[in-house]
This record gives structure tokens, sequence and C-alpha cells, in this order.
């Protein structure tokens, strides 16, 4: 396995993406570092800088340990506050996915598989009344057709 | 009965508090269960709460976070926890359909059913259980060896599973004998440690650069966040008005759902309380394909099957954590030996070690009548809490969620309950365990697609089963 060529020509982060993909959504390489340090150093300071001060106001000493834990479990919950007020969320929030391309498709996906899409009147009055609160309705009632066609001209399973 | 009704005030304070707390967490994606709950059960273990204190704060806790993990999953196409996961497929054919609201109320509503049946039909399955009790506790160490490879072949990596864990637990067997030469007795970190090793395995992935350059991405995430639909919008002003009199926030699970949904709900909670020594995950797959293989129509079958997953996330975790505390006292199942370990082993209260005949955990202390009360106590008051809030803060909690809390700020705080964890309870050696631990698991994890209940289990092979049939073998 050779790399060697590349070793002069790392591309830039400008080039490969600012962000990275990280327990499964994206962050920022900088700031990824800079949360965990917050995380690490803010869950130190609960427990040893909480249960020292716990113990300095005469607490028991059988429940010094435990309200160590709990003060370190808030500095970790501190640390989340202090790194979403840091840094605002890598993600890019859309809107309304009311498109008929995505319902047509949606439909379609439901119809695959051995039970294919059934009809209408298969399904019980509430779900119909959804579908018709959602006007929905038609594009079923379409979907239905092109099956039944395909089933004429297609041949069945 | 005068032990219960003594009990009975802490048990409802514990139980609010548990159902408020893990509210709100479970509208956090990615927020495990056991890295939550574990923790934050041991606490409340550690400050003395009484044992029903504690079981109900556990009940609310878990029941809560399964109901209002269905919000990111169902708003957002993000899984609110592990359990989660296999809801997100169906939950984003109901956004593509642009219906992600009635969604929502449909998980939470099966929710809400199946919680209900699962406490009595948990119950009774531990009392058929029970008189196999002794006997199983005699036979422990192999018990916890045939589950595990029944755990890990019924998982997605099947005989790879099986072979993997192997030097899985030959590696907990490593470790616990090194930090007991420093005499240091570690359980909670290796919990954690398992729990977390995805995200541990990512931030170690993410410091290798040829790692790095496949992990940048150029855009951001996408997340599609749907428009707030309440109850009762698009139909007409008789039924705008019967709605409003019922109130929008507390819905009817009963008129949510229709007949279908219902038994589908109902039968599959009876079922996958049955089946409490299978990872959660897999039942609730397995529930949804039961389920949609009996339904015609199409729509029907998709806002049934997420009913009933939904419903099984609340059945399994019920069940899985009832019948091992009533029928046997062992944590003889992945929900057991995960999220509710500190039920059995949370030293100096409770210690859970049948090898060394010691088993004094939350099962010594409660009846099964305790038991039955407090877990309904546990449902009601997640039901009282979580349900609507769900109804109706779904969107503003979803919309708080994404806009405002990076995933940077998450991992900082799984970081730093990763060191606290650790190091409380075993100072350097502590970190290292959940490090090593957290690595190798996720690994397993990631590549041989284990999954954590059977790590859970491969922990308990090698703490229980191995030192007792190396005895039993005279070694």
């Amino acid at each position: 396995m050779s790399r060697a060529s590349e070793g002069d020509s790392v591309p830039t982060g400008e080039e490969q993406g600012e962000y990275l993909f990280v327990w499964g959504d994206t962050v920022r390489g900088r700031r990824l570092l800079v949360g965990v340090l917050v995380g690490v150093v803010c869950g130190l300071i609960g427990l040893y800088g909480g249960g020292w001060i716990v113990d300095a106001i005469g607490v028991a000493d059988h429940l010094v340990d435990v309200w160590a834990l709990i003060l370190g479990i808030v500095g970790c919950v501190v640390a989340g506050v202090i790194t979403a007020r840091l840094f605002s969320p890598a993600r890019v929030i859309s809107g309304d996915a009311h498109a008929s391309g995505s319902i047509a498709a949606a439909i379609d996906e439901l119809g695959e598989g051995s039970r294919g899409l059934g009809t209408l009147e298969d399904a019980s009055a509430l779900s119909r009344g959804e579908l018709d609160a959602a006007g929905l309705t038609d594009e079923f009632r379409a979907a239905e057709a092109a099956a039944a066609q395909r089933g004429r001209t297609g041949g069945d399973l | 009965m005068e032990m219960l009704l003594q009990d009975l005030p802490i048990a409802v304070l514990m139980g609010l508090i548990g159902a408020i707390v893990f509210t709100l967490i479970g509208v956090v994606s990615g927020t495990d269960e056991t890295a939550t709950i574990a923790p934050l059960t041991l606490v409340v273990i550690l400050i003395g709460v009484p044992p029903a204190g504690v079981f109900t704060f556990f009940m609310a806790a878990a029941i809560s976070k399964h109901m209002t993990h269905a919000v990111p999953t169902m708003l957002l196409g993000i899984p609110g926890d592990t359990l989660a996961v296999p809801i997100l497929e169906d939950a984003a054919k109901m956004r593509a359909l642009g219906l992600p609201h009635l969604a929502l109320r449909k998980a939470i509503s099966g929710a809400v059913v199946s919680a209900f049946i699962a406490i009595p039909c948990a119950v009774l399955f531990a009392w058929i259980l029970s008189p196999f009790g002794d006997l199983i506790t005699a036979f422990a160490p192999w018990i916890f060896l045939i589950a595990a490879a029944g755990i890990a072949y019924s998982s997605r990596a099947k005989l790879g599973g099986v072979v993997a864990l192997v030097p899985f637990v030959a590696f907990i067997l490593g470790l616990q004998a090194w930090t007991g030469s420093f005499e240091v007795s570690l359980s909670i970190s290796y919990f954690l440690g398992i729990a977390i090793g995805p995200m541990i395995v990512d931030l170690v992935t993410v410091l290798v650069p040829q790692n790095r350059s496949e992990m940048r991405r150029s855009k951001p995430s996408q997340v599609f966040l749907a428009p707030d639909v309440r109850p009762g919008d698009g139909e007409d002003a008789d039924a705008v008005g019967r709605r409003k009199h019922a109130g929008r926030t507390f819905p009817n699970p009963f008129r949510v759902l229709d007949r279908t949904q219902v038994t589908a709900t109902a039968a599959t909670s009876v079922v996958s309380s049955a089946t409490f020594v299978f990872s959660p995950v897999a039942v609730t797959v397995l529930m949804g394909e039961i389920v949609g293989a009996r339904i015609k129509q199409g729509y029907q079958r998709l806002t049934s099957v997420i009913t009933a997953k939904n419903g099984t996330t609340e059945s399994t975790y019920i069940a899985e954590t009832l019948i091992p505390l009533i029928a046997f006292g062992l944590p003889l199942s992945p929900v057991a030996a995960g999220p509710a370990a500190p039920l059995f082993n949370a030293p100096p209260v409770f210690e859970t070690n049948p090898d060394e005949g010691v088993v004094n955990n939350i099962a010594t202390h409660l009846t099964t009548l305790d038991f039955f009360i407090f877990a309904l106590l546990g449902a009601v008051c997640a039901t009282a809490i979580a349900y609507p809030f769900a109804m109706r803060y779904a969107h503003s909690a979803a919309t708080f969620v994404v806009t405002k809390v990076s995933h940077e700020a998450i991992i900082a705080a799984f970081v730093g309950l990763v060191v606290v964890v650790s190091l409380w309870e075993g100072g350097l050696l502590g970190l290292l365990v959940v490090t090593a631990v957290g690595l190798v698991g996720g690994m397993l994890i990631r590549t041989v697609k284990l999954h954590a209940g059977v790590l859970f289990m491969g922990y308990y092979v090698a703490v229980l089963s191995v030192p007792g049939i190396l005895a039993a073998f005279g070694g």
C-alpha cells in the first residue's frame, strides 16, 4: 500500500470539507476538541472540587462519595450547556417535506413487499379518516389503480 | 402491606423525579439508555433512597424515556436512543407522507397501552418461572453462558457474534484480574464502556489522519423538522370542538389507535414480555415484522407497525427488568445486565454474586406484590408526565434540541460522564478500563455487528460463569 505520492499534497480542510461525521452527526473538528476538553474539565471540577467542598462543609463521611458523584454528573450537564452556548449546531434545518414527489415515492414504497399496497377498503375507518384529513386519499387511490394495472399487464408474483 | 404503604410517599416522589428527568433526557437524540439510566439509578441507590423508591424511579425513567424518544425519532429522523433505531425507517416513511406528528401520537399511545399490559404479564410470567428460581440460581453460571451465546446468535452477527464473544470474555477476565491485583473492583465502568463504545471508537478514529479524511463532510447534516401540527388540525368545526373539550394535551390513546392497532400492541406486549432473554432491539424488530405481515393495507400496516414497535420498546424493558428480579434475583436478561445493572450491583448497597453465595440486591428487599405495585406506580408517573409533554411540547422540544444543542455539546456531556463515573468508581484504573472496554466493545458493535446486550451478557459470563464453571471442574 503506497500513499507516498499524497504525502506532500494533503487536501486542505476547505477542499475536503470542514465537517466531520462523528457518532451519528456532523461536528467541526476544533469545536469537538474544545467540547471534549470542557467535558473533562467540568466533570473533574464537579467530581473532585465538589467532593472537596462537600467534605469541607461537614457532610457525613458515607455520603461524601455519593455527593461527589452527583456533583460530577452536574458538572457534565454544565459542560453540555457551556459547549451548547459556545457552539451552534452543525446542522441545516429544512422545513416541509410535503412534496408530491416524496409522497408518491413513499406510497410506492409501502406497496413494495409481499403484502403490497392493498386497498383503502381494507383499512380501518380511522385510518381512512386520517388519510382524508391529510389530503392523501386521492394519491392512495391513484397508486392502487396503478398497482392494479400493473397486476393486469405484468402478472402476479 | 404496611411496609408498602409506608414506602408509598417516597416511591411517588422518586417516580415523579424519574419521569420528569427522563422525559427531558428522552428528547435529546442519541442518549443511550444504559449510559443515562444506569448512572442516575446508581446515584439514587447510593444516596440511601429505600428500594421501593429506587425501583419506582427506574421504572418511571425507563417508561418515560421510551415515550419521548419518539420525539426526535419521528420529527427529526434521529434516533432518540438505542431502542428507537428499529423505528427509524418507518418514521421516515411517515415523514415522507407528511404525517410525522400522527406517527408520534400513534407511537406514544402504543407505549402507554403496552406499559400497562406488560406489567401484569411480566409479573405473571415471573410467578410461573419462580418455582424454578433456586434451580436456576444453582445452574446460573451455565445459564448465563447459554443465554449469552443465544443472544449473540440471535443478533445480526449470528455465528460470528458467538465466536467474537469468546475473546471479549477473555478480555474482561484479563482486565478484572489486572485491576484485582490492585484490589480495585469495577462494575459500572464496564457497563458504561460498553454503552458508550461507539462514541469512544469514533473519537479515537477521528485522531487517525487517514480515518479523519474519510470522516470529513463538505456539508453539515440535513435535518428535516416537521411543521407543528396539533391534534384537530384539518377537522371540521364539530370535531375540533369535541377535541378541545377532550383536551389537546391528553388525548385518549384508545381514540388515537384503531382496534387493529390496540390488538397488535396488546398481543406484542404479551409476547415480548415472555421473550425476556432476547435483545430488546431484536424483539422490537421481530414484533414489527409479525404485525406487518398480518395487515393488508399499506398505510394501516405502517401506522400499526410503528405503534406495536414503540409499544414493544416499553414491554421488553419492563419484562426484562421484572422477570429476572422476581423469578431469579439474577440479572438474566440484556436489560437486567445493562441499564438495570445497579439494581443488582451497587456496592456497598447491593451485590449479586451467586458463585460466592452473595445475592443481596433489590429483589431481596421487595416482594412480588411490591414489584407489581411500584412498577404500576412508575408507569402512572411516566404517563402523567411524559404523555402530555410529548403531545403538547414535542415540536418545541425538538426545535430547541436541533437548533440549540450542538452535537459537540452532547459529546462533551458524555465524555464528561465517562470520565466522572469511571474515576469515581476506580480512579485511573476505572478510566483505563472504561476506555479499553469502550474501544474494544465499540469496535465489536461497529464491525462484527454485535449489539450492547450481547456484550453486557459477555461481561456476566466473565464475572459469573467462568469462575463458576472452573470451580465446578475443580479449576
